[in-house]
């Protein structure tokens, strides 16, 4: 037992030293702290380092810049594991021991809805991205605002891509999470609304195989004149190879995320033919190049960092909503993101911009990388702008594009 | 017919790790959960060379070379000192060692897929199978390792003496053989399946450090079915594996196809616990 | 911080639940069981549908989730009852990725992905945030000495005393006129109806459940409890919870110290460190900071398997 007492003794002091020392050193200098949670490992560990990268990017500009209401931003990253579990501990510890203003960069549902209780608890607000038809439900305050638009808007818009360049027959594939099961039963909705159908069940397999050879068989088996396959690159990239060399003829629709440059790396030439739909980063428009290059990366007229530019949005509307509110209040900030993002006002792209018209009084308007970012009262987007892009030669080239109203 | 070849083609990747999973079994009497992690190093190794322009092939020697040298080097630092301790103790640290090896991977190369150098191509079709030249190899590939591993086991020197090891490590340091010695042979032997079969599901799977477990599970199912012990019956137990995974989506449900492996080893247990070919193992 | 502190301190309880579960089942009995997960899910899931589906209170779906998840242990020992050893960790962990499929996909139930919310709390209404948190903290605790107390007992009286035994070698007890199946059995129904328990708490302390909640992860944390705090030893469990706890967390304040490392690397290097103690304690400790208070022949490490 004296060994016990004795660890109890110095595990504790550990554990309350470590940051006691850490709220030292804030104190002096009183930055605003913000957390960013991103998944670095687990399902979502492809994505995540991009959505990281943008946040710390923007921070350490605005820093150089002289900061959010002349403090510091310090910027406090924390893994999701892509797991509600780790999640909700990363959460407690970002919300009581580092006490931030605001989480920002949550990617799977299944994490922004974890952490949610915790967040409203606090009042800390939550700025993501994620396409779950239930993440309003987990809002009572007004203090969430997501980038991505919801699963529905996703359905409606790919179906009406798919029937427009004729494929009105569509076999639905995707893995089971949360993102892909609700996509299927929307998609084969609107697919029925606009005169086509669904080939068989929609069909869901498990993602973190060792092997997708036996579903790629049954879909090869369905026959189907084109199949969407709803998943991310871990799992398209096997998905499709088996495809492929399983002998599938047809077309076949995924997502634009799903087909990054490490996905065409993968699969080289095979990867010509593919369409791909997702709500449009605008390429070639100033405020997606404006990221992208802040990231270092040089735009190539591709999809490039789908989810990263969502993350830049995200830190720059939180900041602005923090400088123009003149408080870290979540609620004054969240109020003051609302008129920022849908104005009216003049257009703005960056936090410096967007800082300049707060000093002169002027109205803004918002325009981010990954949308115009306009908001609804439950801080979902009001609508966004969908593309469908075909993989000739190695690069996307937009054959459709369609707006998605997400407000019905 | 299609559905057996698919099958035989997913075990040919995982009958090599099973094959070198049951040598350790047999050595050490241990569970090694750290085999998906030693896979999926084996496949970054193949994609490293790969990457530098070598053939995959030749990543494929490198990553025969490198889990080989990994496995040994792993058990001299972590298993060698921890001989005699329960099969749980030991199943614990392998798990611990697959997370500290799946995360200096993505220490060092980040968590953005790879994948090899390799063109896709549509199949061959041959008497109404269709299949490419790559399964062909890969099947190829993992009789012939299959195959060689159980000659060796069965009719040289060393095959005898590892057996003789596995049986009983004091009588055969009674009867004179260098126990480390075969047992580094052993181990060096096993860590080269591994890095084999980690290089065969890169041709498949997009290669990132988050793939032990999904390799793990499978490549356990089947060396346990098969019998702990047998080489062919790990290669068998890893058809068995594939087969039932090709059923169970074909006419069950694809979504499950995650718990048949262990349903499988469920049913063999029950039935005949020593496994398909195995024989009785004298264990606690 | 004294938020953070308490937060921390309610899910160690949860784990220091887990822990004393299964030091009955592998550090008394030496069952080995890999799906703690498993039986900790079950527990989570019955204990929401009972207050949210069916609607009834919450002490009545703490007991069911005890009720049914001592019979999905009831079941699983009694398929794998001829089995020991690693052989029942493989199957049992099968049985809890099984259970991780069957809350991921029967939606009907489960609401499959989408998450589960659980909206009844362990709570008096009206309290403010702070008090809430300590008002859970409080009944955590009480849940989780209940539990000591219980299987601290019982580790001492003959019934221990036989399970100690079965460890050792189960042909002794079996030739003293014991049933050892039976006693397995119970050892094992016992712990997984305690995990079971520990998944309804952590379900309405989190409020929103996922089959994602329940991987292997939490598993091999509850092992590193048990065998970094002493397995066999029930204040050892408790100890071991608690100090895996503290290390889960308390490598989480190394992050400003590596600025220089991006935020993957350092989340990596976490693991690495996590993953790298335990091995070290295992080496150095064998017997876990608190070993088993027995005569030192019979201690958790067990002689090896014939080889």
């Amino acid at each position: 037992m004296k060994l016990s007492r004795r660890l109890f003794i110095s595990s504790a002091a550990v554990t309350l030293a470590a940051p006691a020392y850490l709220r030292a050193g804030l104190a002096q200098s009183a930055p605003i702290v913000i957390g960013s949670m991103t998944p670095l490992t687990g399902g979502g560990g492809p994505y995540g380092p991009e959505k990281s990268d943008a946040h710390r990017a923007v921070v350490a500009q605005v820093n150089a810049q002289g900061g959010v209401m002349g403090r510091e931003v310090q910027l406090i990253s924390e893994d999701s594991e892509t797991n509600p579990e780790a999640a909700v501990r990363a959460a407690r510890k970002l919300i009581d021991a580092d006490k931030v203003s605001a989480i920002l960069g949550t990617w799977a549902s299944s994490v922004s809805l974890g952490i949610m209780p915790l967040c409203q608890e606090a009042n800390v607000l939550q700025v993501f991205s994620g396409s779950s038809d239930y993440l309003p439900d987990g809002d009572t305050k007004g203090l969430i605002f997501n980038l991505q638009p919801l699963n529905k808007a996703w359905a409606v818009a790919l179906a009406d891509l798919a029937v427009q360049r004729g494929f009105t027959e569509v076999a639905f594939a995707g893995p089971k999470n949360d993102f892909a099961a609700s996509m299927g039963e929307s998609f084969a909705a609107s697919l029925e609304k606009l005169g086509g159908s669904i080939v068989g069940e929609p069909f869901y397999y498990n993602p973190g195989q060792a092997s997708y050879r036996a579903e790629a068989e049954h879909l090869i088996r369905m026959n189907p004149p084109a199949i969407f396959v709803a998943g991310y690159v871990t799992d398209f990239v096997p998905v499709y190879r088996e495809l492929i060399r399983g002998g599938f003829t047809g077309q076949i629709i995924t997502l634009s995320f799903a087909v990054g440059p490490a996905f065409k790396e993968a699969v080289g030439d095979a990867a010509n033919g593919i369409l791909h739909g997702s709500p449009v980063p605008p390429i070639g428009k100033d405020s997606y190049e404006t990221y992208l290059r802040l990231v270092g990366i040089e735009p190539s007229g591709q999809v490039q960092n789908s989810f990263g530019c969502m993350a830049y949005d995200e830190m720059n509307l939180c900041l602005l909503g923090m400088e123009a509110a003149k408080s870290t209040d979540s609620f004054a900030v969240a109020d003051a993101i609302r008129k920022i993002a849908n104005g009216p006002g003049e257009r703005v792209t960056t936090f410096a911009e967007g800082k300049a018209m707060i000093e002169a009084g002027t109205a803004m308007n918002y325009d981010g990388a990954s949308s115009s970012v306009d908001f609804q009262e439950n801080g979902m987007l009001k609508s966004r702008d969908f593309a469908l892009y075909e993989v000739k030669g190695g690069e996307d080239e937009i054959i459709l594009t369609t707006t998605s109203d997400a407000t019905q | 017919m299609q559905l057996l070849l698919n099958a035989i083609a997913s075990a040919a990747i995982l009958a090599p790790a099973a094959i070198g999973f049951t040598l350790i079994f047999t050595l050490f009497r241990y569970t090694n959960f750290a085999v998906g992690a030693l896979m999926t190093t084996g496949a970054f190794a193949a994609w490293g060379m790969n990457e530098l322009g070598l053939p995959i092939w030749m990543g494929g020697v490198f990553a025969v070379v490198f889990g080989a040298g990994l496995l040994l080097a792993s058990d001299r630092i972590v298993f060698e000192p921890l001989r005699g301790r329960s099969g749980g103790t030991l199943l614990l640290v392998s798990i611990a060692l697959s997370v500290i090896i799946d995360n200096v991977i993505r220490f060092a190369f980040g968590t953005q897929i790879r994948a090899f150098d390799l063109p896709l191509r549509p199949p061959l079709t041959f008497a109404g199978l269709r299949f490419t030249p790559e399964t062909l190899w890969v099947i190829g590939i993992s009789i012939l390792a299959t195959l060689a591993v159980g000659a060796l086991l069965a009719f040289t020197r060393l095959g005898r003496a590892l057996r003789a090891v596995a049986d009983n490590a004091s009588l055969a340091s009674i009867r004179g053989l260098p126990v480390p010695r075969i047992e580094a042979a052993g181990i060096l032997l096993a860590g080269a399946l591994f890095g084999l079969s980690g290089t065969l599901a890169g041709l498949d799977l997009a290669i990132e450090p988050n793939l032990s477990l999904a390799l793990a599970i499978p490549v356990i199912a089947a060396a346990i079915v098969g019998g702990l012990g047998s080489p062919l019956g790990a290669a068998l137990g890893a058809v068995i594996i594939g087969l039932a995974e090709e059923l169970t989506v074909a006419f069950i449900s694809a979504p499950y196809k995650g718990a048949v492996g262990f349903v499988v080893i469920a049913l063999v247990l029950l039935i005949r616990p020593q496994g398909l070919l195995g024989r009785p193992v004298e264990r606690k | 911080m004294d938020a953070y502190l308490v937060a921390i301190l309610t899910t160690a309880a949860v784990y220091v639940i887990l822990a004393l579960a299964l030091n009955i089942q592998f550090g008394l009995t030496g069952l080995m069981n890999f799906g703690v997960v498993g039986f900790y899910g079950v527990g989570a899931y019955t204990s929401g549908i009972m207050t949210e589906t069916l609607g009834q209170p919450i002490l009545l779906g703490m007991l069911a989730a005890i009720v049914v998840g001592g019979l999905a242990g009831g079941l699983v020992s009694l398929l794998s009852i001829r089995l020991s050893g690693d052989f029942l960790a493989i199957v049992t962990l099968g049985f809890a990725e099984t259970m991780r499929l069957a809350f991921n996909n029967e939606d009907w139930l489960t609401r499959g992905p989408r998450g589960f919310l659980i909206m009844t709390r362990p709570v008096i209404d009206g309290l403010g945030r702070g008090a809430t948190a300590w008002f859970i903290l409080g009944v955590f605790v009480l849940a989780a000495i209940i539990v000591f107390v219980v299987l601290n007992r019982l580790a001492g009286s003959p019934f221990g005393r036989v399970l100690r035994a079965i460890r050792e070698d189960d042909l002794v007890p079996a030739t003293l006129g014991k049933n050892v199946l039976a006693y397995r059995l119970q050892a094992f129904v016992l712990g997984s109806a305690a995990m079971a328990l520990a998944g309804s708490l952590y379900a309405h302390y989190v409020q929103t459940i996922t089959p994602d909640n329940f991987t292997t992860q939490v598993a091999v944390l509850v092992w590193m409890s048990l065998i970094v705090g002493g397995a066999g030893n029930m204040k050892g469990a408790v100890v071991g919870a608690l100090v895996v706890t503290a290390i889960y967390e308390g490598t989480r304040f190394l992050a400003p110290l590596m600025e220089f490392l991006t935020p993957t690397q350092v989340s990596a290097l976490r693991f690495i460190i996590i993953g790298t103690l335990l091995i070290v304690v295992v080496r150095y400790r064998p017997e876990g900071l608190l070993p088993e208070r027995i005569a030192p022949r019979s201690r958790p490490d067990p002689v090896p398997a014939a080889g």
